[in-house]
């Protein structure tokens, strides 16, 4: 699966993207509209529609419109997945406008490995969150991209981030580190930034309460090691570990001191 | 018919109302559906979809509020077919008002689901139930303040204790009476999701027919969290289609870009944002207490060590429960009917027509007989079920067996279908009610019938002694019920693989407190089953009853090989000693049964069907024997008996023990026990699942899917062994 996914060129990305967007839209993908959409010709299409097909990740046969087979799905979704995260980057690190962001997001997509993919976002995050970087330090860069404007303010900037580094020391508690909820053991409190990408479940975990923000306890774990039971807005929820592991918190060392 | 019925008079409109009971599972629902609507209920199901219908009536100052009780829900999105059926009910059957029942105790989370009612735009009530215990809890909910935030009444109340009933019986009049009605607040959801469902209602305005429900807004909502169904409906319906659905492409898109997460996501968390503002002003929480009775009780019933024990004791009490009680229940029904079967044949009058006679007491009498059997055992076993669920211990047993029934591919609350399968099939699938998921619900149900049920046991114990040497006897029957076991998990491993392929089902689960059941809500809960049953699938079991009854008894004209009406006169004739005689005329009855049984219809099928069994090592004999085991597994021995002409035979009859001895080697022995296990289920089984899947389709499946598992399964034994020598 994985080799399947990195050996695929660019334009074939590009059709089994092309198809999942059409599906979502139009609920089918013809092959017209691929064609228009990538400006290919049709027999061209249909062509890649039948190399995709030797491959499982697309259902073909001529005269009707393709679908893609759940391998297929897997490998649109992480492409489109990788366009996301790399526009992100060129929008909210680098303040590219967002239509040339699109624009080169889909250039650069095909040329990235997934490893490199995963450090990008790992990076962009760590911006966001290192006290050293953080908005201010993205809004100085966005003033160093203005060569009209002076550049001799490092000091000020840094007695700022250090400042801002305070007021959130004050605020959050003392070690804020980010890890998933799977890790937490039972009695230790965490709160949620974020839950990760694992298809429909993710609205359900959401639905069920889980907001960002949102403080959550780990209470125990089954005693088989699987699932685990949670206090979250002061009612016991059970998820398994996989479901656990998508929910991204911060540890919260006070609770832990003070049990 | 006296003709007074001109008109509706004026007013009269408003006398009948439509009232939807909505609320979170474990919000204290069906308490409350129980107290308003007494006993006037009727349940049925959702076409096409294993949701149940609940409705009740009841009447309050003259006014006649009929009660839809909707399934019990977390949220209202396409997520499952129970929240589908929640917001179509609204949307479709158009009620007066939705009532929401919230749990007190859990506000935050139960009123997700309310606001999501708002966003229908449908006047509603919310019941805060359980109040005692939320200011227990230490909660103390400013009721008035929460009302006008939320623009809807609210009612406090204590529903098991009959608290708030008759204040919300008048609130439910009171909106009623209100026009215009009065319209809950909407949720805002902040600049940037506010200004794409401006253009999302814009773009859908005169494309989606204006009649009121569901708002263009709310439509606009669920298009931008992607909700299927409606972006399904859209595509169908509305003219714009393509264009709307662009736009929502691109307003999801843009959303991503400007707020950094799904539009679903932002939605869910704005929902949770709206409640958590308003709690802040109407609840006052004073320091919870740190241990809650219930977590008390869960440091036992879920402990590390302690817990499986517990839950296999439990299992065990639920199995006894349903058996050694209800078998001795069982034994009175069955002696009751062979008492009116053979009341009604003595009183008959002797030679007048013997076929309705034959009709009555073999088929119509037998077939209710058949029906009513199950009954002790279904209703002692939803006292259990009723029991754990309502104490909440269902959902513990759940997260305690999880992770091994979710490695067999299983749910974790599947054990007590599977487990009760080794009694008896019927209460089992019809068990399997508790499982929530479609998927794990109908993998559950299709495999159910692999644990080898308690009926197939004479099956068991007559071949087993028959051809195998005694020390072999205990290891053969635990060989067979293992090989059940084993099946049952590789089947459902298979059915996760290919028909019920997906995502697993997730398990995101609440565990309630531990409450104490009431008498009242378990009784109800068992006469419902017991009822829907009997009517349901105890009409159709009745019916095949009939068919297999004609089936064993036509054609009635046959040519007997002998006049055995002649030989007993002979026999009587020739004065021999009355023991004697007696012996001689039940012989020729014997055979003369075994005549009619091969001529019958069943036994012709069997003949037919010899060619196709005979490569598993079967003649007609068993072949008729096995369309008799359709009815019930047991059956199958009393057929050996009577193909045999060995007379009434049960399990331990040893002349047919030496009959088959005589005409069978032990593969042959073997591959009948096989095939009994994992070939067609009894027809009251097939009768369930088609009652409980709510469709032809999946009891078909089931009987056509397992007899051709068995074939192929018995054919492999039985070359095998042919060919390796083995037991032939």
């Amino acid at each position: 699966m994985e080799s399947l996914a990195s050996s695929l060129s660019p334009e074939m990305e590009d059709y089994l993207e092309t198809i999942a967007s059409l599906f979502r839209i139009h609920g089918e993908a013809r092959v017209t509209d691929i064609a228009e959409r990538l400006s290919i010709s049709k027999a061209g299409v249909t062509q890649a529609l039948r190399s995709l097909a030797a491959k499982g990740l697309v259902d073909y046969r001529p005269y009707v419109s393709p679908t893609l087979t759940e391998s297929g799905k897997r490998v649109a979704e992480r492409v489109q997945h990788r366009h996301d995260v790399l526009k992100r980057f060129l929008i909210e690190v680098l303040l590219v406008d967002s239509e040339l962001a699109e624009a080169n997001a889909c250039r650069l997509e095909h040329a990235v490995d997934r490893s490199v993919l995963e450090r990008l976002a790992h990076f962009m995050d760590f911006v966001k969150r290192c006290p050293r970087g953080g908005s201010k330090w993205i809004r100085g860069y966005e003033h160093s991209c203005d060569p009209d404007k002076e550049t001799e303010t490092c000091e000020r900037c840094m007695v700022m981030a250090i400042d801002e580094y305070r007021n959130r020391h004050h605020m959050l508690p003392t070690e804020e580190a980010t890890m998933t909820l799977a890790e937490l053991k039972p009695g230790e409190t965490g709160r949620i930034v974020r839950v990760g990408s694992i298809g429909s479940i993710r609205r359900r975990i959401v639905d069920m309460g889980a907001t960002s923000g949102t403080s959550v306890t780990v209470v125990k774990v089954a005693p088989l090691g699987d699932p685990i039971e949670v206090k979250i807005k002061g009612y016991s929820l059970t998820l398994r570990k996989e479901e656990a592991e998508a929910i991204t918190i911060e540890a919260r060392a006070d609770q832990e001191d003070g049990k | 018919m006296a003709c007074e019925c001109t008109g509706v008079a004026p007013g009269i409109q408003g006398l009948r109302v439509t009232v939807a009971l909505a609320g979170n599972p474990n919000s204290g629902k069906t308490t409350l559906f129980n107290a308003l609507t007494c006993s006037r209920q009727h349940v049925g199901n959702y076409p096409g979809v294993t949701v149940e219908k609940k409705e009740g009536e009841f009447e309050h100052d003259g006014m006649e509020i009929h009660v839809i009780d909707l399934p019990g829900t977390y949220s209202l999105t396409a997520y499952s077919p129970e929240e589908l059926v929640a917001r179509n009910v609204v949307i479709n059957e158009a009620p007066d008002m939705v009532v929401d029942v919230v749990d007190a105790s859990n506000l935050e989370r139960n009123l997700y689901l309310a606001v999501q009612f708002m966003e229908l735009g449908i006047p509603m009530i919310l019941a805060f139930n359980m109040s005692d215990l939320a200011e227990a809890r230490g909660h103390s909910i400013d009721i008035e303040r929460l009302s006008e935030l939320f623009q809807v009444p609210i009612i406090r109340m204590v529903a098991h204790k009959g608290q708030g009933i008759q204040e919300l019986k008048q609130a439910i009049v009171h909106v009623a009476g209100q026009t215009p009605a009065q319209q809950p607040a909407t949720v805002k959801y902040g600049g940037h999701i506010e200004a794409e469902l401006d253009k999302l209602t814009e773009a859908l305005q005169g494309s989606v027919p204006d009649s009121g429900r569901p708002t263009a807004r709310w439509l606009a909502l669920k298009l931008l969290e992607g909700d299927e169904a409606v972006i399904g409906q859209i595509r169908r319906e509305a003219k714009n289609a393509i264009d709307v659905l662009q736009k929502v492409e691109d307003s999801r898109n843009l959303l991503v870009r400007e707020l950094g997460d799904d539009a679903e996501i932002l939605i869910a968390d704005r929902r949770y944002g709206f409640i958590s503002g308003a709690c802040q002003e109407a609840v006052r929480s004073t320091v919870e207490t740190r241990h809650s009775m219930s977590d008390r009780i869960d440091m036992v019933l879920t402990h590390r060590v302690l817990s499986i024990p517990i839950f296999l004791l439990m299992m065990f009490l639920v199995f006894k429960l349903t058996f050694a009680v209800g078998d001795p229940l069982m034994g009175w029904i069955e002696s009751f009917f062979g008492w009116l079967g053979e009341a009604i044949t003595t009183y008959w009058p002797e030679g007048a027509a013997p076929l309705l006679q034959s009709l009555i007491v073999d088929g119509i009498i037998g077939g209710v007989g058949g029906v009513v059997v199950f009954l002790p055992n279904i209703l002692l076993l939803f006292l259990a079920i009723s029991i754990l669920e309502d104490s909440g211990y269902m959902a513990r047993a759940a997260f305690i067996m999880d992770r091994f029934m979710h490695k067999i591919g299983l749910h974790g609350k599947s054990f007590i279908p599977m487990l009760i399968g080794f009694g008896c099939t019927v209460p089992a699938i019809m068990a399997t009610r508790t499982l929530e998921n479609h998927r794990d619900r109908l993998t559950t149900m299709l495999v159910a019938p692999l644990m080898s049920c308690g009926a197939r046991l004479p099956i068991y114990a007559l071949i087993i002694p028959a051809f195998f040497p005694a020390t072999w006897h205990a290891r053969l029957l635990w060989l067979i019920y293992f090989i059940g076991i084993v099946l049952a998990i590789v089947c459902a491993k298979l059915l996760r693989g290919t028909l019920f392929k997906g995502e697993a089902a997730p398990f995101v689960m609440e565990l309630p407190p531990y409450r104490l059941p009431t008498v009242r809500g378990v009784l109800v809960h068992m006469w419902e089953r017991g009822w829907l049953y009997l009517k349901k699938a105890g009409t159709l079991i009745l019916g095949v009853s009939i068919v297999m009854w004609a089936l064993l008894t036509f054609p009635q004209k046959i040519e007997y090989s002998r006049d055995y009406n002649q030989a007993i006169e002979d026999v009587s004739s020739k004065q021999l000693p009355a023991e004697e005689a007696e012996e001689l005329v039940a012989e020729l009855e014997q055979a003369r049964a075994s005549e009619e049984l091969a001529n019958s219809y069943a036994g012709r099928i069997g003949h037919a069907f010899e060619p196709l069994i005979k490569p598993l090592g079967f003649d007609w004999k068993i072949g008729t024997a096995m369309i008799g085991a359709f009815a019930a597994k047991e059956v199958f021995v009393a057929q050996m008996g009577i193909v045999y002409s060995v007379g009434e035979a049960d399990e331990d009859s040893v002349p047919l023990r030496d009959k088959l001895r005589e005409n069978y080697s032990p593969l042959v022995g073997f591959c009948i026990m096989l095939f009994s296990l994992i070939s067609a289920p009894c027809m009251a089984t097939i009768a369930v699942t088609k009652r409980e899947s709510n469709s032809w389709k999946w009891a078909l499946f089931q009987l056509g899917g397992l007899t051709a598992l068995a074939y192929v399964i018995t054919l492999i034994v039985y070359q095998v062994g042919s060919i390796c020598g083995i037991g032939v």
